[in-house]
């Protein structure tokens, strides 16, 4: 076919396709999240002892339950790529959105590297226990490589793999669960009683796993970067974000209880794998196996939505010039945004080069963290300016303003918490949002379509 | 050559591969396609 014969057959737009239903969105939130169970949580032990983990959990639970809450009402409204971006951007204004696009791309583009990292350590893990050494380049460079070509393919296709992989992860925990606790087999083999302790740290200690309580949930808010694919997404966001919610809860509340019953706090406390070491105490080879494909199809599936979800947050940026066009572009075929996609793989592919889990994760969640502060108060503004019944909800969230509040409040307690454990991480990152943000001011914000931003179809906000 | 060697190339070999289809992918389609088409992308616009 000719590049003329092509360019007449094509139609005159190029979008996004909508071809999502609310398990793509389940299967993209929860599936950037449940790795976070099969390792990360547990560090939080190590702060705070089990019950203070357990704490941090519900807590940190608590916040989630807010963000989804807000994020949902919000994104019902904002049908777009983008996410908490574009809602910056019709909310707060141009610098609050520059801002909140770069928290999404880096929190995402550094979890996919840290979720490579795994996959390359738990590959590793398994060549020393038949006595041979690898490298782990290879197989990080791999998972990065076919989940970008996935991506690059299509939406429809990368998000139901993500839900069959991330489906059989979730199951895992709760065969384990069943399993440990001797349904259909006799007796329980855990050991709470003797196990648990009081608070070995006190409630300082609880404080200071709040930080690694985050790893229970962090991504879930990611479901609303689908907002532009989904066939209905007043119905499908908040279903599939609230639903995966929901999974999430279920699934932490299982392998806190599991593992706590298992292992002492002090080796739970800094376990790599926590979930899998679980599965080995109990003896079973099959157990031990689903539990070890379960890890590593949790990290596959979180690196998958991390590469959708970065890429559809900078195509935004892109199509509204806060980042160069060029980026902006559709692939006529797939209907992705490709250029994005193949751009992140090789900055992704430095960062897992690192080896640095604890740093790149650490930047990952402070920039989660800080878009989940801009939430707390990008409701109350969205509420001020378009009051109930002004504008189509698919969803409104109750109790308003007790979870804005509460989300502040825990988000502050959060930040004190990193600040115990890291400090010097948290002022770098501070900083470098900082430097970029005099950058878009001075010589960014030139190229941005300031008379096209605002796309929704809303009234005037009150006030105006 | 042992089993985890071949293993280490061949993940190497895919990725590779991948990444090359990839591009060359991206370059057929941005000169079969002409930029304003492949910008054309509104938010907020359906289909």
């Amino acid at each position: 076919m000719t590049a003329q014969s092509i360019a007449a057959s094509a139609p005159q737009k190029n979008s996004l396709l909508k071809v999502l239903g609310p398990i793509h969105v389940w299967a993209l939130g929860v599936g950037i999240v449940l790795v976070g169970e099969y390792m990360g949580w547990n560090f939080s032990v190590g702060k705070g002892g089990a019950y203070g983990s357990l704490i941090a959990c519900w807590i940190i639970g608590l916040l989630y339950t807010c963000v989804a809450m807000i994020d949902s009402e919000v994104t019902s409204t904002v049908a777009a790529a983008g996410g908490q971006y574009t809602q910056a951007k019709h909310i707060i204004g141009p610098l609050m959105a520059f801002n909140v696009g770069l928290y999404l791309v880096m929190a995402y583009t550094m979890l996919e590297a840290s979720d490579a990292i795994v996959v390359g350590d738990l590959i590793k893990t398994i060549a020393l226990q038949y006595g041979a050494e690898v490298d782990t380049k290879p197989f990080v460079v791999l998972t990065i490589a076919v989940l970008a070509w996935l991506n690059y393919r299509g939406v429809f296709m990368t998000l139901t793999v993500n839900f069959v992989i991330t489906a059989f992860a979730f199951v895992a925990i709760i065969v384990l669960f069943f399993a440990v606790e001797g349904v259909g087999t006799g007796g329980s083999i855990l050991r709470h009683r003797e196990l648990l302790t009081d608070l070995p740290y006190g409630w300082i200690g609880v404080l200071a796993a709040l930080q690694f309580g985050m790893w229970y949930y962090l991504g879930i808010e990611g479901t609303c970067q689908a907002a532009e694919e989904v066939r209905s997404p007043g119905r499908s966001i908040p279903l599939g974000t609230m639903g995966g919610m929901i999974t999430l809860l279920i699934a932490a509340t299982l392998t806190w209880y599991v593992c706590a019953g298992l292992m002492p706090w002090e080796y739970l406390g800094q376990a790599i794998t926590p979930l899998y070491d679980a599965a080995r105490l109990t003896g079973v080879l099959e157990l031990e196996v689903i539990l070890f494909v379960g890890t590593i199809f949790a990290a596959v599936a979180s690196a998958n939505g991390c590469i959708n979800d970065a890429s559809r947050a900078w195509f935004s940026m892109a199509r509204d010039r806060y980042m160069p066009q060029w980026f902006g572009a559709v692939h006529p075929r797939y209907r992705t945004p490709y250029r994005v996609i193949l751009f992140l793989i090789p900055i992704a592919v430095s960062f897992a080069f690192t080896g640095l889990l604890d740093q790149v994760i650490t930047f990952s969640i402070l920039s989660g963290l800080l878009g989940y502060t801009f939430m707390s108060f990008n409701v109350v503004r969205f509420r001020r300016m378009w009051p109930l019944g002004t504008i189509n909800r698919g969803y409104v969230h109750p109790f308003h303003p007790i979870p804005c509040i509460l989300l502040g409040l825990l988000c502050a307690a959060t930040y004190f918490a990193t600040y115990l454990g890291y400090g010097a991480s948290l002022l770098s990152i501070m900083a470098f949002y900082i430097l970029i943000s005099i950058w878009f001011v001075l010589r960014r914000y030139q190229f941005v379509r300031r008379g096209d931003q605002f796309t929704m179809p809303w009234p005037k906000p009150k006030g105006y | 050559m042992d089993f985890w060697t071949a293993l280490e190339y061949a993940a190497w070999i895919i990725s590779i591969v991948l990444f090359a289809w990839m591009l060359a992918d991206a370059r057929f389609t941005s000169s079969q396609y002409g930029e304003d088409f492949l910008l054309s992308s509104r938010e907020g616009e359906e289909e």
